[in-house]
């Protein structure tokens, strides 16, 4: 074999692998190159689709610790209790310190056991029953509108037995108020 | 600082010196006797002391019973040297003695007055010459006749060099061109008493210009050339095949890097929507609690405000039987003169709307002036 003869073979199988390279290779590089488009297409999609404005995030972590330190303040006044019967009970005993100190002389504290937590705040109220003269029963609703910890006269019945008694006679009015107050739900009892 | 060698070859013997720095650092000489060149030289170009020899610029200076050198007659001012010369090479044979099978000239130089110079070389001793270089590894920069080597080495003026029963006596200016040449044979006898230094010679070789017109430089290796031909036709059919295939994965490749950048920027992008969304819970419910306390807190003192109010719009003729207060009503129970009189005064009061008399109003069992009334007033919703 010459060299001319080497040099021809050498081209011809050089062209023969070469069309052979493009008309497999031509396809599959199409179809890889529409693939990359299809992938861009779709991961522009996805960002037009995430659109976020990060002042809006900032915006509400802001409002969110103001708010959270207020909360905290107030959460600070409130009674912790682990449950709705606890906290009733706080209630009771506390109505009934602001009694004593009032002068009211208290028969009965019903504890209501209806009560509604949201938000790991419970209401829970009381009925009390008691008597007490005019003085007593202001000063004890009073007492109740400024204690400390937020209470709410919810309802109030207030019976005179004797209106046209003498005025020597001692005054003895019977009232019944149904008094409301928040508790906060401490971490036990939001426990499963 | 870059080393160069200059060797001379002539008919008695060869010279080697390795210059660095314009000044001679090695030397060596050898005799002929006779003796072809190749192997001889080869050998003494081996115990140079250079280590990269093919970076050294190597210098060879003929003799001149292997040189010729010539003012060429014809050749006009106005010539231009690649002319001129190829010119003087179409007609070796008419400017210069035939001493070989094989002459190479020169380009051609001026000289001071205008004329031209050329000069032509022994072709089998230059192909000796090349031989032995490439066996010590050494790659030939140039060759020149020991004339022009010595111009180039000796102050200027007029000298003469003896090789091979031919003496040469030139004249050189400070450019060292030559003022005029004459080339004769002389008897052998009187060749040792004007032969020159060799070792002049192969300085002048070593420290040739290398954009000397009187000097020779070999052609590349034309094995070589086709070699670097053939690179460079496969560099350029590569490159334009990379160019097209390039071209046509480019779109794809810049779509894939996008892509991966854009999901990227996508995946930060869903990272902040959940913190947001978790932020908006959290705030929501802090907000929900703070409004359910606030509405809880708005409605402390209710009661005694309402109770003080009534108070200070009934007629101090009504004595109150009963008060039930809810979130909604009241009612009152009252023993009064007048029991409308009562539901009159009551209708002004702030905090109750719409009072009206319940069930019918009756005469006191004990003070018959008296009337018993159950009144009802609505609290406003807030």
């Amino acid at each position: 074999m010459t060299a001319r003869d080497r040099r021809t073979l050498a081209l011809g199988a050089a062209v023969i692998v070469s069309l052979f390279a493009i008309a497999k290779g031509l396809p599959v590089a199409a179809a890889w190159e529409r693939e990359r488009m299809t992938e861009w297409a779709h991961a522009s999609r996805l960002l037009a689709e995430s659109s976020i404005d990060p002042r809006n995030l900032n915006a509400a972590r802001d409002s969110l610790m103001a708010r959270g330190a207020r909360l905290q303040a107030i959460d600070s006044l409130l009674p912790g209790a682990a449950s709705a019967s606890a906290a009733v009970a706080q209630l009771a005993s506390a109505l009934e310190d602001l009694a004593d100190s009032c002068g009211v002389r208290v028969t009965a504290v019903q504890l209501r056991p209806d009560s509604m937590t949201a938000g790991g705040l419970t209401e829970v109220a009381a009925r009390v029953n008691g008597t007490a003269d005019v003085a007593g029963l202001a000063a004890f609703l009073r007492a109740i509108a400024s204690a400390r910890t937020p209470f709410v006269v919810r309802e109030l019945t207030v019976t005179a037995p004797e209106p046209t008694a003498p005025a020597a006679k001692a005054e003895a009015l019977r009232f019944d108020a149904l008094v409301a107050g928040l508790s906060r739900t401490t971490r036990e009892a939001s426990r499963p | 600082m870059s080393a160069r060698l200059g060797v001379a070859v002539s008919s008695r013997g060869f010279a080697v010196v390795l210059v660095r720095g314009g000044r001679v650092r090695w030397r060596a000489r050898l005799d002929r006797d006779g003796a072809p060149v190749a192997p001889m030289l080869a050998a003494l170009l081996a115990s140079a002391p250079v280590k990269r020899r093919a970076r050294v610029r190597v210098g060879v200076s003929l003799g001149v019973s292997y040189c010729q050198i010539k003012r060429v007659a014809g050749v006009s001012a106005s010539m231009r040297a690649d002319g001129a010369a190829r010119l003087v090479r179409d007609n070796a044979t008419s400017f210069f003695l035939r001493s070989s099978s094989r002459v190479v000239t020169t380009s051609t130089e001026r000289g001071p007055g205008g004329g031209a110079w050329s000069a032509a070389l022994d072709g089998g001793v230059l192909d000796e010459v090349i031989g032995a270089l490439r066996t010590a590894r050494f790659k030939p920069f140039a060759f020149l006749p020991e004339p022009l080597a010595l111009a180039l080495a000796l102050p200027p003026g007029s000298h003469r060099t003896i090789d091979g029963g031919v003496v040469a006596e030139f004249s050189t200016t400070k450019r060292s061109t030559f003022t005029a040449f004459r080339r004769r044979p002389v008897s052998p006898a009187k060749e040792d008493e004007i032969a020159s230094s060799l070792d002049d010679a192969a300085f002048g070789a070593a420290i040739c210009p290398p954009d000397r017109p009187l000097a020779w430089r070999p052609p590349a290796d034309p094995s070589r050339a086709l070699r670097w031909q053939r690179f460079r036709v496969g560099s350029a059919a590569a490159a334009l095949t990379i160019s097209i295939v390039a071209s046509l994965v480019a779109p794809a490749v810049r779509a894939s890097r996008d892509a991966a950048a854009a999901l990227r920027l996508a995946d930060r992008r869903t990272v902040l929507r959940l913190q947001g969304e978790e932020t908006e819970g959290e705030l929501r419910r802090v907000t929900a609690s703070l409004d359910r306390i606030d509405r809880f807190a708005s409605k402390r003192g209710d009661v005694s405000l309402l109770l003080g109010e009534l108070a200070s719009v009934l007629p101090d003729s009504t004595a109150l039987l009963s008060v039930r207060i809810d979130s909604v009503e009241v009612s009152l129970s009252t023993l009064s003169p007048r029991a409308a009189g009562v539901v009159a005064s009551l209708a002004d009061a702030p905090g109750v709307a719409s009072p009206a008399i319940v069930g019918s109003v009756m005469r006191d069992a004990s003070a018959r002036s008296l009337e018993r009334a159950t009144i009802r007033l609505r609290r406003p919703r807030q």
